[in-house]
């Protein structure tokens, strides 16, 4: 069963106004921020054990972020017509995913990093694109990365 | 890479080795001695020989290349070959390094509805190719495409916005070196690479031509006829499909396999569905409504032949450790075969056996090898599958496009069918 049917302790629409709405800005291993955009919504969900927050740009593309419950990311997903700026996603693990990127087989459709400190899988097909980055030392007790919906 | 002495060795080794393999039959594959598999090669206009090989850099694995004609549309006959294009069932429309096109071939630039120079930023999921949107007539076997827009990767890079610099993971990849091929020949069952809903960071028109700090703006509104097109779609006849046969390989993999693309689908004597599978794909993503086995029912799944190796979301076996060659791949402790079915749109369904190996048990083995059927690589999650190109050894897979239909048959595009 999906994890994601049991986070119903609190749950928030912080906007979905196309005016102000909010953009999440965090990037892997640092703390949830939210700031304002023109073209973003984004969805905060708050669960036992971790917290999601989820940001959807005009063209469709999500991307969510999970983070312990002091805040801080240790999980990313993202799916889409475009993939998001990984320099700004995964914060202070882009230069070492980048290194794990040039030395690693990969090819242009999919690369992935699995180190003990750091996960990722990154896809794309026609006009898709898929992924999916965590930090495996932060991941909550009790729970693996497949328990993230 | 640099293990000549062991290729040596385990040359001097392989050629028995190899011999049995292809006594035990590689089902419609001839493995010869060195590790080569080859098939023959159907006679047509419609035909283009594949190879799968180490590519222009010698470091690919599972990349199915051809060599594609481009001919300029303004100067009759004024053509050049480029050899090493990689085959790509998982993106739309022929990109070409600037660097493999003579300077005297002359292709027009494409321009936006104000006639400024259009570009395009074209996202793979490991990097970002940037070049101009151009005109050029291309020529597939025999058969040509008259006049539809490419793009020229590498072309005016001096001009690359930093949306498309910051896009995904910013790599950007406008050479040989970063791209790993000459060209990509995308041939998914889309006819377009873009449509209505065509992102901000995909397409550009750019003032300026060759001084640095120009501004490019990115266009949503590209005209039709200028969006990068499918060349298959795009072919004077046998444009409603395409099909693509590699030989069968040994579980130990092959140094180069043969194979060949078929143009059209039911337009020729040798382009028959005949008693063929087919799976109807959803129209706007373009994947299988599903595939299943391993415990698990995937929702996103999808035939792509530029994806080297079987993904595989949820198992339980390790990926390979990072200071082994097969980092990135899974590395089972012994190997094992996963009984899937693929399901349609139109819920028709097919059974395929997926072989998945050790894969730094196959790269430290068979080092001189360059094709395997059974090297598998995580999925995102556990809604993740993807048929990447060892799929396509020993079958014959079609593609029909969108909005296609086959003669002799109630099928319209977009489908597959093995």
């Amino acid at each position: 069963m999906p994890f994601s049917t049991r986070l119903t302790a609190l749950s928030l629409v912080f906007a979905a106004l196309s005016l102000s709405p909010l953009s999440a800005e965090a990037a892997l291993g640092e703390i949830f921020t939210v700031q304002e955009t023109t073209s973003t919504t984004v969805v905060r969900h708050v669960g036992t054990r971790y917290q999601w927050q989820e940001t959807r740009h005009a063209d469709g593309s999500v991307l969510r972020e999970y983070a312990s419950h002091d805040g801080k990311v240790f999980a990313i997903h993202w799916t889409g017509a475009s993939a998001p700026s990984l320099n700004q996603a995964l914060g202070q693990h882009y230069s070492s995913a980048m290194q794990s990127l040039k030395s690693h087989p990969h090819d242009h459709h999919h690369w992935h990093v699995v180190t003990d400190t750091l996960v990722v899988h990154a896809h794309s097909y026609l006009r898709s694109y898929f992924g999916e980055a965590y930090l495996p030392q932060q991941i909550p007790a009790g729970m693996t990365a497949q328990d993230l919906y | 890479m640099s293990y000549e002495k062991i290729v040596l060795m385990m040359r001097v080794l392989m050629l028995g080795l190899t011999v049995f393999l292809s006594a035990c039959g590689g089902g419609g594959g001839n493995v010869s001695t060195g590790g080569n598999a080859s098939t023959s090669i159907p006679s047509g206009n419609n035909v283009l020989p594949i190879t799968v090989d180490a590519g222009p850099n010698n470091n690919y694995v599972n990349g199915a290349f051809v060599t594609v004609t481009v001919c300029s549309p303004v100067n009759t006959g004024q053509c050049h070959d480029i050899d090493h294009v990689l085959v790509d069932t998982g993106s739309i429309g022929l990109r070409i390094l600037s660097s493999e096109l003579p300077s005297g071939l002359s292709l027009p630039q494409l321009a936006d509805n104000n006639l400024v120079p259009l570009y395009e930023c074209m996202q793979f999921a490991d990097g970002n190719a940037w070049g101009s949107v151009n005109s050029a007539s291309i020529k597939l076997g025999g058969i040509t495409a008259n006049t539809l827009p490419i793009q020229i990767i590498g072309a005016n890079t001096q001009l690359l916005p930093s949306s498309c610099q910051n896009a995904g993971t910013g790599k950007i990849e406008n050479d040989i070196n970063t791209l790993d091929v000459r060209g990509i020949l995308g041939v998914g069952a889309f006819k377009a690479d873009c449509d209505a809903n065509c992102t901000g960071i995909q397409y550009f028109s750019c003032p300026g031509t060759a001084s640095s700090g120009s501004s490019c703006n990115p266009v949503s509104n590209v005209p039709a006829s200028a969006l990068v097109k499918n060349p298959v779609s795009s072919l004077s006849q046998h444009n409603n499909g395409m099909a693509i046969h590699l030989s069968g390989i040994p579980s130990d993999g092959a140094r180069n396999v043969t194979g060949y693309m078929l143009l059209g689908i039911n337009t020729a004597s040798n382009n028959n569905l005949g008693q063929a599978t087919t799976l109807a794909l959803d129209p706007d993503s373009g994947q299988l409504l599903s595939s299943s086995g391993n415990n698990h029912s995937y929702a996103i799944s999808f035939v792509d032949s530029g994806t080297n190796a079987w993904e595989v979301g949820a198992t339980t076996f390790p990926t390979c450790p990072v200071s082994q060659v097969g980092v990135g791949f899974y590395c089972p402790a012994s190997a094992l075969s996963l009984n899937m079915t693929m399901t349609g749109t139109d819920y028709h369904q097919a059974s395929v056996s997926v072989p998945i190996a050790n894969a730094t048990m196959l790269f430290t083995s068979s080092p001189s090898a360059n094709a395997f059927n059974n090297l598998a690589a995580p999925g995102k999650d556990d809604t993740f599958f993807v048929w990447g190109l060892p799929f396509f050894y020993n079958r014959t897979v079609f593609t029909a496009f969108e909005q296609s239909t086959m003669p002799g048959t109630a099928l319209t595009g977009p489908l597959i069918g093995f």
